[in-house]
């Protein structure tokens, strides 16, 4: 990230830092003080919190002050420069990542079998991030045969290893 | 003398077959960890803590501590070879590593580094036995002020030192692993805060799936993101160093080693300060600095020995006062609590002999490192040849299970998701993550010893600078604040210009 779009993503961060810090003040000044319990009114569980929270705040200001004196609050955010962003490669790579971790971890582990699941996981990434157009036919089919032989020794030794060595229930 | 009999008695305890051999493996699995762009002795140690922790405390220890010590050694292959930095630790190894390699030494390189970096983990491991005693002892002196400002000077002095250019960001992140400490049951009434009604929150953010989120996910994606990388086709010539190559190198390699070890006893600092650090005295000290960053076999010793000394030097704090000195540390902290070792001040009183069985397991690794990192070498380098496209799905498979592997909840595999998506949005803007998970470790401490401070002195604050040792480290914290602000620094250069002025006007 260059200088000038780190002035404009810091201007968001500090707003949104800033948002949570009044956030946390507030929620621990609402927090209960346990007078029915009698207790020491320094040891109240907001206590900490708040002070964090002040600290938070205070330190998102200055964030916010500095992004302010560099123009950061000139997002200039245009559809074409969005768009850019997406269609670059390594961005097109880095969401693919993640949306493949998030299928796995969230939509596939404890709702199907482990095995089946992480090789479904293992086969869909290698196959994916290693799939070129211009590769031909032979050569496509062998890097899906691979894909599916590691998914296979994956899913199978994680699986094994994790369940009657380490006694670990599966999810 | 007590000391080295435990310390004897200690390494009595793993000269067997079985110790011997996870020593073996361990370290080696570490060399791998760190060679490999993108798994760094974090992750490693993280993801081995869940495989180990239904070991003996002794053993699963041992291993993670080979691990730690071969991951921040193994990062110097691929700095070397690759000129990228295996674990940030290999940073400025790259600096004079990688132009040896091109320029068809990379054999020497690495022989020259292994035995740099062999070198500083013994100089850390004499300073592990001596200062982890001593600092322990003074450590009884602290009460619930005392610990409350050392956990607020944990975290600024990480943020500073982790941010160099831009402190502020790595303040924020301290801070905000503070909060994430407040998350679930507090430990003096059991009220529990900000878990929103979730049972799953209310028992807190484990440090574990938080670290390997942190560490692990969020590297994947970085990985992921950024350009493949060429190893360097060189010839790997003699790797064995002569003793006269090394020898020559005895200030640097005994400087670099302290600078090293005392760094790296910095709470949540690290490695790579250490190494950087080391770096810049060996070249500011040495008679060719213009051969630094095109080549210097001085430069890669200072940098290596340092990152591997800076390990003894993270352990100090860990057992002394359960404050990790840098993130492969945290989670080695992280580690002794689940196998019940309790480090902290009272370690010198409750079990010492854990202190030197410590000293004696770094040893048995550093010593495994030497063997192994000498050997093997060529075979070795075919591991960078992995494309990342097998490695990193593998690496997440390991994520996911050894998160949920500890308490066996599908909740800490969300909380290691979440962590990893937050790593990787802080990294891209330049905010380090060693200081979160530092204050993640420190929220606890911060937040009972304040308020049992706050009842011991009826609610007076004045104790904070008052008591001695507290004021010294409320001082040590403001410095460290004020020492980034630009008011301080031109007023130093003012003082600085002043006192010049009057020595030549007495000259």
């Amino acid at each position: 990230m260059n200088e000038r779009d780190m002035h404009k993503a810091d201007f968001i961060t500090s707003v949104v830092l800033l948002t949570f810090s009044i956030t946390v003040v507030w929620m621990s000044i609402e927090m209960p003080r346990l007078e029915n319990r009698d207790i020491n009114p320094l040891t109240v569980p907001g206590i900490v919190p708040g002070f964090l929270g002040v600290v938070i705040g205070i330190f998102s200001l200055i964030l916010l002050e500095r992004s302010i004196r560099h123009r950061g609050y000139k997002l200039e955010l245009s559809g074409e420069k969005i768009g850019k962003f997406f269609r670059k490669d390594s961005s097109l790579r880095m969401f693919g990542t993640i949306a493949l971790a998030l299928f796995y971890a969230w939509g596939l582990v404890g709702r199907i079998p482990y095995p089946v699941s992480t090789f479904l996981f293992v086969f869909l990434f290698v196959v994916i991030f290693e799939y070129s157009r211009e590769d031909p036919g032979a050569r496509k089919r062998r890097k899906i045969f691979i894909a599916g032989l590691m998914a296979v020794l994956v899913s199978g030794i994680v699986s094994v290893v994790f369940r009657y060595l380490f006694l670990v229930k599966l999810p | 003398m007590n000391g080295f009999l435990m310390f004897l008695d200690g390494l009595k305890q793993y000269m067997n077959f079985w110790s011997i051999f996870n020593v073996l493996w361990a370290t080696q699995l570490g060399i791998i960890v760190g060679m490999l762009p993108g798994l760094t002795a974090t992750m490693g140690i993280a993801l081995l803590t869940t495989l180990t922790f239904k070991m003996p405390a002794a053993d699963a220890v041992l291993i993670l501590i080979c691990m730690y010590v071969g991951a921040i050694y193994g990062g110097s292959r691929s700095a070397i070879l690759l000129n990228i930095p295996g674990t940030p630790a290999n940073a400025a190894t790259a600096m004079d590593g990688h132009p040896l390699a091109r320029a068809g030494f990379a054999g020497s390189a690495i022989g020259i580094g292994t035995t740099g970096s062999f070198l500083g983990s013994i100089i850390g491991l004499i300073f592990l036995a001596v200062f982890t005693p001593l600092i322990g002892n003074f450590a009884l002196n602290f009460q619930s002020f005392e610990f409350f400002a050392l956990a607020i000077f944990g975290v600024v002095i990480s943020g500073n030192l982790t941010a160099p250019k831009d402190p502020l960001k790595g303040w924020i992140s301290g801070f905000l692993g503070l909060f994430v400490a407040m998350i679930g049951m507090e430990g003096i009434h059991a009220y529990v805060r900000f878990a929103f009604g979730s049972v799953d929150l209310s028992g807190g953010i484990d440090l574990i799936p938080a670290m390997v989120g942190v560490f692990g996910f969020s590297e994947i994606i970085s990985v992921m993101k950024n350009q493949k990388l060429e190893v360097v086709q060189t010839e790997i010539n003699r790797v064995i160093p002569k003793v006269k190559d090394v020898a020559k190198h005895w200030k640097t390699i005994i400087r670099s080693g302290v600078i090293g070890t005392f760094i790296g006893a910095i709470p949540g600092v690290g490695e790579d300060i250490a190494a950087w650090v080391s770096y810049d005295f060996a070249k500011n000290a040495s008679k060719e600095p213009e051969k630094y960053g095109k080549g210097s076999y001085e430069g890669l010793i200072s940098a290596e020995t340092a990152n591997n000394a800076a390990c003894g030097g993270t352990i100090i704090p860990v057992l002394s006062l359960a404050i990790p000195g840098s993130a492969p540390a945290a989670v080695l902290l992280a580690a002794m609590f689940i196998h019940n070792v309790r480090p902290g001040p009272l370690i010198m009183i409750e079990s010492p002999e854990f202190v030197y069985q410590t000293v004696a397991m770094v040893f048995m690794a550093t010593i495994g490192m030497y063997i192994l990192g000498l050997s093997m070498v060529k075979w070795l380098v075919k591991v960078l040849t992995v494309p990342r496209e097998k490695l990193m799905p593998i690496v997440f498979v390991l994520c996911v299970i050894g998160a949920y592997a500890i308490h066996s909840r599908i909740f800490e595999i969300g909380v290691m998701v979440v962590f990893g998506l937050i790593g990787f949005i802080m990294k891209e803007m330049d905010y380090p993550v060693a200081p979160m998970v530092l204050g993640i470790i420190l929220g606890d401490i911060l937040d009972k010893n304040l308020r049992r401070a706050l009842v011991l002195s009826e609610g007076d604050m004045l104790p904070l600078i008052t008591r001695p040792i507290s004021l010294v480290i409320v001082l040590l914290t403001v410095l460290t604040l004020v020492s980034k602000m630009p008011w301080f620094r031109s007023m130093m250069r003012r003082i600085k210009q002043g006192l010049k002025g009057i020595v030549k006007k007495s000259a």
